[in-house]
């Protein structure tokens, strides 16, 4: 097959009925009225939760890690897989989770021990870059030290949001994104409630692929 | 799948004859709808909404070609490897000794219309690689060797018991009626395919031409697994798939969830620009995007089909058609079912292979009303049918037989004349009641016979409104 080849006849067939865009290329930045954190943030935990997710909301950090404590205890975790973004060592979970009944597997070294751990992890604990209130949406921007699979593949997601990134809606997002090539990382995750499915009889059942239950620890009142 | 297009009264008559297949169709188009309505509601206005997704797809398709060329650009720069394919063979034959090269022997797909279109996955089983579509729906209508019932819920026809039979049968679950169960069992199948595959092949919901992103829109997060697990990520896409920045991707993107399932986003959305960057543990090494013609090219050149190219797959005029609700998606006989079914397949596949699809419309229009892309199907069925009278080559359309032309090209040339019109109703009316009996054409040509098998000729009425209005107003 010639990519080339095909590129220049698919292209020319193209352009000979098609017009060139009128203005150039370029996202709209909507800037949406910022609601008051209040009312942002109960539309957040009620999108969150119409989803099928649970939402804590905590004043503060140590407060966030004795949350996070409850919702291991309950949710039996025994084995947790923790992100190495920047909000989760900003908050020193792994040491305050020392001494407790809870293995914190280590980091992956190459892409394979990375791949067990999380396929094998109970739960997965990561930070967000972002929650949209509109739709009660999580967002990560993936990278070097926010891998995608530890919240993806263990069967219980923990995450934590801090109150100054909550923001309207998608609209937002993009204005704070500001996309373009450079700003965009290889790959960002829009997430909104726990894994789920209705294909059978469209019968909704939680928990299809990715995780079965969703905990977001808000912190900040 | 095979094209069974040709088939298509065939096959409707044994669909409609299933009278629990229609129960499900009735149930599953009202609450679709519902919740469809539900969720548009809480857009500020809907119409106009619906206008804006319109005109951002309307141009896109305008500008294809350069907003091709700019995401070819954006993805590359970002460590995309693009590569363009005319037609389905070269597509498979790319991808497969991709899949070679890099040793795979496992391959995880999530869910895309035009795998099914090019038969990918029977491609790579052919090659021996072992392949599973990972979408709940689509891995039960794999593993029960049947096609996509709906383009959104594939096996949404399948009742309980009919999964939980399969289910046992071929991965070995014990039999329950509860779907959770049931779910729970693919979970477990499919995990390891997961961790294990070399390669991952996913579709585009939509590409961004400002940035070089894929867009993936799913709940079910086997998207997420199949393009974040293997060390190679192929996106097949066809040439329509761009819109020029990402603030349109995210206005479709919320006429898009709203359509196909009445949800205000889906519950995973994924934007991927380019593969894993330095550093990063987990994502594909390489990503390969390979742009798909397959005929589109030859759509776009007509102003009036290109709008088919507008769609965005969501599923929703299937959910309010009145044809799609009774038939069924099989009868419609090939990958894309409903009424963008009834337009893209005889595109796709020649008129002449699928011309019963755009002549069993009723043409209400509800599909029109219903789109978030502005597809107007309606206008486009009139069109096909036009072209198929003119015995339009370039669409592989069949001609009816001269009788039937000359017929038309007479009953035109009379219509567009009131005089002539107003001579050739006096005619009728001495002449019809020798060849019409009870509203049923008698001794004519087959095909008005054909016409007339569930319609009534009406008589001419003895006076003609304009006889009747003249006279009484002396």
């Amino acid at each position: 097959m010639d990519s080339t080849r095909n590129r220049e006849i698919i292209l020319n067939r193209l352009k000979r009925f098609a017009i060139r865009p009128e203005k150039p290329v370029k996202s709209e930045l909507v800037k949406t009225k910022k609601d008051d954190t209040d009312t942002l943030y109960e539309n957040f935990a009620q999108g969150v939760t119409a989803a099928g997710g649970s939402v804590f909301r905590v004043k503060d950090k140590d407060e966030a890690l004795k949350t996070l404590d409850t919702i291991l205890t309950e949710a039996k975790v025994g084995t947790a897989k923790v992100s190495e973004d920047n909000m989760i060592r900003s908050m020193k979970i792994k040491a305050y989770l020392k001494g407790k009944d809870i293995k914190i597997l280590a980091p992956g070294k190459d892409r394979s021990s990375h791949k067990k751990a999380c396929f094998s992890a109970d739960a997965g604990i990561t930070g967000t870059d972002y929650a949209l209130a509109d739709t009660g949406t999580i967002v990560i921007r993936h990278g070097k030290d926010n891998a995608r699979l530890p919240s993806l593949a263990p069967p219980v997601h923990i995450a934590f949001v801090e109150k100054s990134t909550l923001l309207p809606d998608i609209d937002t997002l993009v204005a704070e994104i500001k996309p373009s090539n450079k700003n965009m990382p290889s790959a960002m995750t829009l997430i909104t409630g726990p894994s789920m499915t209705a294909d059978i009889a469209l019968q909704p059942t939680f928990g299809m692929h990715g995780p079965k239950n969703l905990y977001v620890i808000f912190i900040g009142k | 799948m095979k094209p069974q297009s040709e088939n298509f009264k065939e096959l409707a008559r044994k669909n409609l004859a299933n009278e629990g297949q229609r129960k499900i169709l009735n149930q599953f188009s009202l609450i679709l709808k519902a919740l469809r309505d539900a969720s548009f509601a809480t857009l500020p206005d809907e119409k106009a909404a619906l206008e804006k997704g319109r005109r951002i797809r309307e141009d896109a398709i305008k500008n294809l070609p350069y907003l091709l060329e700019m995401f070819e650009k954006n993805a590359t720069k970002a460590g995309a490897k693009v590569v363009w394919a005319s037609d389905a063979r070269q597509a498979n034959d790319f991808i497969v000794s991709l899949a070679k090269e890099k040793g795979a022997n496992l391959c995880v797909k999530a869910k895309s219309m035009i795998s099914e279109e090019i038969l990918l996955r029977e491609e790579f089983i052919e090659n021996n690689i072992e392949t599973y579509e990972t979408d709940l729906g689509e891995f039960i209508v794999q593993q029960a060797g049947k096609t996509p019932f709906h383009i959104v819920g594939p096996a949404i026809n399948m009742t309980i018991k009919e999964v939980s039979d399969l289910f046992n049968k071929v991965i070995g679950l014990p039999e329950t009626e509860d779907p959770t169960e049931l779910a729970k069992g693919a979970r477990m199948f499919l995990r390891d395919k997961f961790k294990d595959a070399q390669i991952g092949i996913s579709g585009a919901n939509m590409v961004v031409a400002e940035t070089g992103s894929i867009i993936l829109v799913e709940n079910e997060g086997n998207i997420r697994f199949a393009t974040s697990a293997p060390k190679t990520h192929v996106v097949l896409m066809s040439i329509e798939k761009v819109v020029p920045a990402i603030s349109d991707a995210t206005y479709m993107l919320k006429l898009l969830t709203r359509s196909c399932t009445g949800q205000r986003i889906s519950n995973y959305v994924s934007v991927i620009t380019g593969p894993k960057k330095v550093g990063e543990i987990d994502g594909p090494e390489e990503l390969y995007i390979v742009i798909l013609d397959n005929g589109r090219t030859k759509i776009y050149a007509d102003k009036v089909l290109r709008g088919a190219l507008q769609c965005i797959k969501c599923g929703m005029c299937a959910a309010v058609c009145p044809v799609y609700t009774h038939v069924g998606g099989y009868t419609y006989g090939w990958v894309y079912s409903g009424p963008i079914g009834a337009v893209l397949n005889p595109l796709l596949l020649g008129l002449d292979k699928a011309r019963d699809l755009y002549h069993a419309t009723t043409l209400c229009g509800a599909c029109k009303d219903y789109c978030p892309a502005g597809v107007d199907v309606r206008n486009i069925v009139l069109d096909l049918r036009a072209k198929e009278m003119n015995g339009d080559r370039s669409l592989d359309a069949e001609a009816p037989p001269a009788s039937v032309r000359i017929f038309y090209r007479i009953w035109t040339w009379v219509l567009l004349d009131y005089s002539r019109y107003k001579i050739a109703s006096k005619i009728m009316r001495i002449v019809m009641p020798f060849v019409i009996k009870y509203g049923k054409a008698l001794n004519l040509s087959d095909r008005l016979i054909q016409w007339t098998r569930c319609r009534d000729i009406p008589q001419v009425a003895p006076k003609s409104f304009h006889e009747t209005y003249s006279e009484l107003k002396k």
